[in-house]
């Protein structure tokens, strides 16, 4: 299992490496200016990402070639699938805290988050969670507002 | 000089500054107490809140933080055998047996004893090292600067992580990212997919709140319900009087003295930070002892070498990063953006430039000294009860935190999106045993290597070889090869020698 995550990765970095290789010319926008009677390659656009192409490639067939000298052990494989159940859902509860904080406003959707998410990981607690989330919610605002003289985002709510 | 800092003295002498100071040391102190939350995330999540005040109040919140973190971390280590910061996982192997035979109160006073003195030395090399290696530092040009990157990358390859393949392959991932933005010769857009919020690069806070804040966040909600610690309620720590410390202190002066040298040499080098300087200490302490066998059974020196070299490495790390513009470790790393977004830029000339600020700085280094041993001494026993704090409610706190630094930087929605995807780039780095630190030096450094590659590629008429040529260069170039081999004869005889055994 172990070869099989390292090999991937190696095979992911080095097809980007190539891909960044080979379209590099189509990623840089050319010159903003030109120096009179130069030719060096250093100034062309194109060199440091060919050369940044060409670490990754090196990088992943050095990661590849050296996968029986490491041990076969990757905090990966000794993961649960629960608990990556588990880490799945936590993505997507801070994926929905954002598109919140953006939407909704700063202060809702944080009081919101941290009361829900203290009880989905066990801390059922609400009386002590709950004005908690909003001391720290309503005092970063403040602190951001008038402390520091920035925006947090507001959205529909506040 | 001593002009420049009685003057710096007196500016920094302001409630403001001090306020700042002491905040930062005691948020530190309860940062680098918890496991998982380390005096680096910390500085993540709250260094955006510095961008918005004066340099002399920000930057000495900051270094406060930092110094509070990394002795905060200790404390954790002796009182539940976790250690609270990467940099005290040495302190554990004799704090915490210290702690199982009720010498917790001794192990914690040493520590912060040993801590005071190694902090100590750190920042007397910083206030005399730093002006005097400026004045070499004019000197550099982008062949010297390529070179030291390149060195600095190199170390860090290596003692970030397992695996050397794996560190290279972390940088490399690092400079990808860092292409994206602008062409810093030719000034055009480059790898920006036509996304104007791509134009600028990526924010390196967002990157850093979402490669430590919420990658440790995934982790603990991986992790929770799994290894659940002893209480600490019951502890019972007895603090040891002063009398008495200052015996402690006199009786293993040399042990504290030599880890502090230590600590302060490695922590000056670029690309090692306090991660290395504990071990290299605690080895060296148990070396020194005539009673060897009682390391990782309760030895005190055990507890005060490594404590007194993480310190050290503090002030020590500025170094490199406040005049090569070359960061160590992450911590500086986030020094440096937070110096950048002041309008001040490290490197060579920052000191010559700015020479009220610089040592303003240095003077708040010297009070955060002070600061760390005060708040320490006698915030000791809340740490104790921070322990306790319910796991959930903290880090959804955290996550809020993250979400409010990542936003205030620039008010942009899409850096709260790359924070996101880059707390699960780092939770799949770290499900695939990969260091984090390399990616992120890489990316804070890609500009000055590729700036200085390019201009010194373009100085020499595009021969390579001219690198080699000059002294300073081919020293430092023929280090990093030296180095390079080196690391990769260790690994491989280490695998080999596995190999065989399992054989």
């Amino acid at each position: 299992m172990t070869w099989y995550l390292e090999g991937a990765l190696a095979a992911v970095v080095f097809t980007a490496g190539a891909l960044l290789f080979y379209f590099s010319p189509d990623l840089v926008h050319g010159w903003a200016f030109s120096i009179p009677g130069t030719t060096d390659v250093a100034l062309e656009p194109v060199f440091f990402p060919r050369l940044a192409s060409l670490l990754l490639v090196a990088a992943s067939v050095l990661v590849f070639v050296t996968i029986p000298m490491r041990p076969n052990v990757l905090p990966a494989v000794e993961t649960a699938a629960a608990e990556y159940g588990r880490v799945g859902l936590g993505l997507a509860a801070i994926l929905v805290y954002l598109v919140s904080v953006v939407t909704l406003g700063f202060v809702v959707s944080t009081v919101v988050f941290i009361s829900a998410a203290s009880y989905a990981g066990g801390y059922r607690n609400l009386v002590i969670a709950v004005p908690i989330a909003a001391i720290v919610a309503v005092s970063l605002r403040l602190v951001f507002r008038f402390g520091l003289h920035v925006g947090l985002p507001e959205g529909l709510l506040l | 000089m001593l002009e420049d800092l009685l003057s710096a003295a007196i500016v920094v002498f302001n409630w403001q500054t001090i306020a700042a100071i002491s905040a930062g040391t005691i948020i530190g102190l309860m940062i680098g107490a918890i496991p998982g939350l380390s005096a680096t995330m910390g500085m993540a999540l709250l260094s955006p809140f510095t961008f918005f005040v004066s340099p002399l109040v920000g930057i000495p919140f900051l270094i406060g933080l930092f110094k509070g973190g990394t002795f905060g971390g200790s404390v954790s280590a002796i009182l539940i055998g976790t250690p609270g910061t990467a940099a005290n996982a040495a302190t554990l192997l004799d704090g915490y047996e210290m702690r199982k035979q009720g010498r917790a109160g001794e192990a914690m006073m040493g520590a912060l004893n040993a801590s005071l003195v190694g902090d100590a030395f750190g920042t007397v090399a910083l206030i005399f090292g730093a002006p005097a290696l400026a004045l070499i530092a004019i000197q550099f040009g982008p062949h010297e600067f390529f070179a030291l990157v390149l060195f600095s990358l190199t170390m860090i390859c290596y003692v970030s992580g397992r695996s050397l393949a794996k560190g290279v392959l972390a940088a490399s991932m690092g400079v990808f990212f860092a292409l994206i933005g602008t062409d810093p010769i030719g000034g055009t857009p480059r790898l920006s997919f036509g996304m104007p919020q791509l134009q600028g690069g990526l924010n390196v806070i967002a990157l850093v709140t979402g490669l430590f804040g919420i990658t440790e966040v995934l982790i603990q909600i991986e992790t929770f319900g799994r290894n659940r610690k002893p209480v600490v309620e019951s502890v019972a720590v007895h603090l040891a009087g002063a009398g008495m410390q200052l015996k402690s202190v006199v009786k293993h002066l040399w042990t504290i003295v030599r880890s502090s040298l230590v600590g302060t040499f490695i922590g000056a080098l670029p690309g090692i930070g306090s991660e290395t300087s504990p071990w290299v200490a605690y080895g060296l302490a148990k070396r020194a002892s005539k009673t060897p066998d009682r390391f990782g059974k309760g030895a005190f020196e055990g507890v005060l070498a490594p404590e007194a070299a993480n310190n050290a490495v503090c002030a020590a790390a500025m170094i490199p990063m406040l005049v090569f513009g070359i960061p160590g470790d992450i911590v500086t790393a986030i020094l440096m953006s937070a110096l950048i977004a002041q309008g001040l830029q490290p490197g060579p000339f920052l000191i010559a430039e700015h020479r009220d600020v610089i040592f303003g700085l240095f003077m708040s280094v010297l009070f955060a000294t002070v600061a760390l041993y005060v708040f320490g001494r006698l915030t000791m026993r809340w740490w104790i009860r921070i322990l306790t704090i319910p796991r959930p409610l903290l880090y959804s706190i955290v996550v809020a935190f993250c979400v409010v630094g990542t936003y205030s930087v620039k008010s942009s929605s899409f850096d709260l999106a790359v924070m996101f995807a880059f707390g699960i780039v780092g939770y799949a780095m770290r499900k695939l045993d990969i260091a984090i630190a390399p990616m992120l030096l890489a990316f804070v450094l890609a500009k000055i290597l590729e700036e200085s590659l390019r201009r010194g590629l373009v100085q020499s008429d595009g021969n390579i070889l001219a690198f080699f040529e000059r002294p300073i260069t081919a020293v430092i170039l023929s280090l990093t090869v030296l180095v390079l081999i080196t690391f990769a004869v260790l690994e491989w005889k280490r695998r080999r020698g596995r190999l065989t055994r399992n054989s």
